[in-house]
């Protein structure tokens, strides 16, 4: 009598383990695939277009090959690559160029702003889906080349922290009359920057920090150091392709933006994962 | 009778031990499960546990020749670096409860008929091997599904002592098999030691 107790005792531990495990394994499965949520700025000229991250269960089969998007007919994509491997998914990145055997002749445009892309998937499905939001700054090209900006890129330094700085030095007097980025007002506090300045001997100014307008002697540089603060659990998974646009005016009138790239690429720990798939799971109920 | 055990205790050996080489199994599983019902087959008789061994060792037999001809695949690799599926950690579950089944009824068998034969040690020592076997059977049982939300390499101690106490659970109904063959192979109240049928007689002379 008593061994039968322990052997049902024992099964019944055995039952419990299987069903809580199993639950906990299918709460924590994607209910569906999808892309991570991306805000990207772009400048639609021959370089690096930007990355689409793609989230998927383990065991999904079916990944993203390619995408186009209307009015940028020269996009294109290496093949898909796994971007991270978790516990439980698998995120890829599909990584974007613009060809510039596909460039056309144009003026210059009106910003192009895109919430769908129309994306084919390795079982030869093609599905428009939401990607978040994509501005592509569409300048002249070919470029105009006559024109000498009044500054030249210095030094640049990016970290795993997500933070990172680039310098640029005058070649002519210029004034800094601002930076702008199409996403520092939705960012807001989850990212920081700031304009530090150098003067002709590359000693720093005091105060350390610089303020706008910012005049700038020949010789004299300066340097942006950002830094993204990203808490929330669907911003930390979300891509951020900031172009901070430092704008400058020369005597003359003359004005140049000279861009510093400012990327978030994601790289989420298993709980933050789990934080993600109870929100997508939320969204879903 | 002798030959009997022999047999069992050679099938489990077999079962146990896989040496593969370049994924091609030497001693597939599909020899040691057909010894073991071949042994088993002759003491099916004697009482109803050795009936359920030989069960649980004919569906072993099946999913071993599912196995070898690569439409099941049950087990993984603890040192692979890959983490198990749902589908492996379910057919690794099943194979090892139905082995579990098996060991039972064998060492169950053993014991009733130690008891039979008044071989009070011997039938302590297969009730002995039997709750170790159970225990570690279960504890692997038990631990199996959490392979689902761990990582291997953090259970990977705790699963490496299981994995251990059930190897040495096996070994140790290996040795009680050849040791029921000394001390059981005779007729109730001979004392043990005799052979049936005179089957195997050459080969039991000669071990």
């Amino acid at each position: 009598m008593r061994a039968r107790a322990v052997y049902l005792i024992a099964a019944a531990l055995i039952v419990a383990s299987w069903l809580a495990n199993y639950g906990y394994y299918r709460y924590y499965r994607l209910p569906e695939p999808g892309f991570l949520r991306h805000y990207i700025e772009t400048t639609y000229t021959p370089s690096v277009a930007f990355d689409l991250l793609y989230v998927a269960n383990k065991d999904d089969k079916r990944k993203p090959i390619s995408a186009t998007a209307e009015g940028l007919e020269a996009l294109r994509f290496y093949p898909v690559q796994v971007h991270q491997e978790l516990r439980r998914q698998t995120i890829y990145a599909l990584r974007g160029y613009f060809d510039e055997n596909r460039m056309q002749e144009r003026q210059e445009g009106e910003p192009l702003r895109l919430n769908a892309l129309k994306v084919q998937y390795s079982d030869g499905s093609v599905r428009e889906e939401n990607v978040g939001e994509i501005i592509a700054y569409r300048p002249a090209w070919p470029p105009d080349k006559t024109k000498e900006p009044p500054v030249r890129f210095s030094s640049g330094r990016g970290s795993s922290d997500n933070s990172g700085s680039a310098a640029v030095t005058a070649v002519r007097p210029a004034t800094l009359s601002g930076v702008s980025s199409a996403w520092l007002e939705k960012l807001g506090g989850a990212f920081r920057y700031e304009i530090k300045a150098n003067d002709t001997h590359g000693m720093p100014q005091q105060p350390s920090s610089a303020t706008v307008p910012l005049e700038m002697d020949t010789g004299q540089m300066l340097s942006l150091d950002y830094r993204f603060q990203l808490k929330e659990a669907a911003d930390v998974l979300s891509v951020y392709n900031v172009q901070l646009r430092e704008h400058f005016t020369e005597p003359d009138g003359n004005q140049y933006d000279y861009i510093v790239f400012a990327n978030y690429t994601p790289y989420p720990t298993d709980a933050q994962m789990r934080a993600y798939v109870r929100e997508m799971r939320g969204r879903e109920e | 009778m002798k030959i009997a055990f022999s047999r069992i205790a050679w099938g489990l050996a077999l079962a146990l031990i896989d040496i593969t080489i370049n994924g091609f199994d030497l001693l597939p599983d599909v020899v040691g499960y057909g010894l073991l019902m071949a042994g088993l087959a002759k003491l099916v008789s004697r009482n109803r546990m050795y009936k359920l061994a030989w069960n649980a060792a004919a569906v072993q037999l099946i999913l071993s020749v599912l196995a070898l001809l690569g439409l099941t695949r049950s087990g993984f690799s603890l040192t692979g670096g890959i983490e198990p599926s749902l589908n492996a950690l379910a057919l690794t579950a099943a194979g090892l409860a139905i082995e579990l089944a098996m060991l039972y009824g064998l060492c169950e068998g053993i014991r009733l008929d130690a008891l039979e034969r008044n071989k009070e040690r011997l039938a302590r020592s297969a009730r002995n091997r039997r709750h170790f076997a159970f225990a570690s059977g279960a504890g692997m049982l038990f631990q199996l599904p959490f392979q689902l939300n761990q990582s291997l390499q953090e259970m990977l101690p705790f699963v490496i002592v299981l994995a251990l106490c059930v190897l040495f659970a096996w070994l140790s109904i290996v040795a009680l098999a050849r040791q029921a063959g000394r001390e059981i192979a005779g007729n109730p109240g001979s004392g043990g030691g005799g052979l049936d049928d005179g089957e195997g007689s050459v080969i039991d002379v000669r071990m």
